[in-house]
């Protein structure tokens, strides 16, 4: 049997994170209060301010991401994860978490309520 | 999704290439005729505003509420009772679906039929068991995570198809013909995936993992190639983590 190390887990992960300066952009936020904003400019870098401008590294290795995940669900179509985050997190609290699965990195974030838990995914892909 | 906090599930639209979230649902009473929250869910084939809800109370067990039926948050009228029922839901072909009762000794597999009036629910036993079991739909058979796997071809009258040898917290039908990965924690052994042969019902191949984290669940993957799952200690009130890989039986 094969074991995947540790070890290797955080060499990949601090090359990742090298291109990922700021992971929790919300190119379309919604506001606690039901209203939603639109960082202007952020929402075309969803893989932050790399200050080298090269893509992130794609990834080749076990990668842990520090997100309280209450539950997560993948979306082939897109190519992403969602994940959805309880309200007493200290990090994404009640939002909903989209993560890239080509390169772990955390591509945007939405408030979505109170304690947001299951998810499903409607089958031509347009509707959580 | 399910908002847990507030009893409401709530529509988020994907079509923009980012999720906005929109129109919030409130959920029905549950069987007793108190609040509940939304547990597992399947969106009824071929459309986006047609969910099946296991609903579920907070603090009560066993905390099955029965199942409902909501067309852009009209409640159909027909629902299943709570107590004992479809606790875990998954899909199936057009007009069904599938559950199983994982909270108490019951550990009924039931066929839940889906009409213009509601649900209706008929319950098969032997088929799975186990608390705390999760089944997954694919390809005419549902997968549980205790290892047994029912043959539902004719879902008026499902069938044990077969069994693994293994038992995990998560499992995932890949696309690729007769594979399907399992994913396992157990305090005396680091978490492990396994590729299983759907056919014969054996182990192809297994990885282990060292992580901080050992209680591991929720494996799902966009296309076979790219997996994620949730890992957390298993302790009260920790804080999980996701973690992201390759497939690494793709190589």
């Amino acid at each position: 049997m094969r074991v995947l190390e540790t070890s290797l887990v955080l060499l990949s992960f601090l090359g990742v994170l090298q291109g990922c300066a700021s992971e929790d952009v919300d190119p379309s936020a919604e506001n606690p209060d039901g209203s939603t904003s639109t960082e202007s400019g952020s929402g075309s870098d969803p893989g932050g301010s790399d200050p080298g401008g090269s893509e992130p590294e794609r990834l080749r290795q076990l990668l842990v991401r520090d997100i309280p995940a209450r539950d997560v669900i993948a979306d082939p179509d897109r190519g992403v994860f969602y994940a959805t985050v309880g309200g007493d997190a200290a990090e994404y609290a009640n939002k909903l978490v989209v993560i890239e699965a080509s390169t772990a990195q955390v591509t945007g974030s939405v408030y979505v309520g109170s304690q947001p838990l299951t998810m499903a995914l409607s089958d031509d892909a347009s509707t959580l | 999704m399910s908002l847990q906090g507030s009893y409401e599930v709530r529509r988020v639209d994907l079509s923009s290439g980012f999720p906005v979230p929109g129109a919030h649902v409130a959920l029905p009473p549950g069987y007793y005729d108190d609040l509940a929250f939304a547990g597992p869910m399947v969106v009824l084939p071929g459309t986006t505003g047609s969910l099946a809800v296991s609903l579920h109370y907070e603090g009560l067990s066993p905390s099955y509420a029965g199942t409902v039926i909501l067309d852009d948050g009209v409640l159909r009228p027909e629902q299943t009772d709570g107590h004992t029922g479809a606790s875990r839901l998954t899909g199936g072909p057009p007009g069904w679906m599938f559950g199983y009762n994982d909270l108490h000794t019951g550990f009924g597999f039931y066929a839940l039929r889906v009409t213009p009036d509601g649900v209706h629910a008929t319950e098969h036993e032997g088929l799975i068991s186990g608390f705390y079991t999760d089944i997954v739909h694919a390809n005419d058979r549902v997968y549980a995570t205790s290892g047994e796997v029912v043959d539902v071809s004719d879902p008026a009258s499902p069938s044990r198809a077969g069994s693994f040898a293994f038992a995990g917290e998560s499992v995932l039908p890949l696309d690729a013909p007769s594979r399907l990965l399992m994913l396992s924690s157990d305090y005396s052994e680091p978490p492990t995936l396994r590729l299983l042969d759907t056919e014969t019902f054996a182990q192809v191949d297994a990885i282990e993992f060292d992580l901080e984290h050992p209680e591991v669940s929720r494996l799902v993957s966009t296309n076979g190639s790219t997996l994620a799952f949730i890992a957390r200690d298993g302790f009260f009130d920790d804080p999980s983590q996701i973690v992201v890989m390759p497939n690494p039986f793709n190589d």
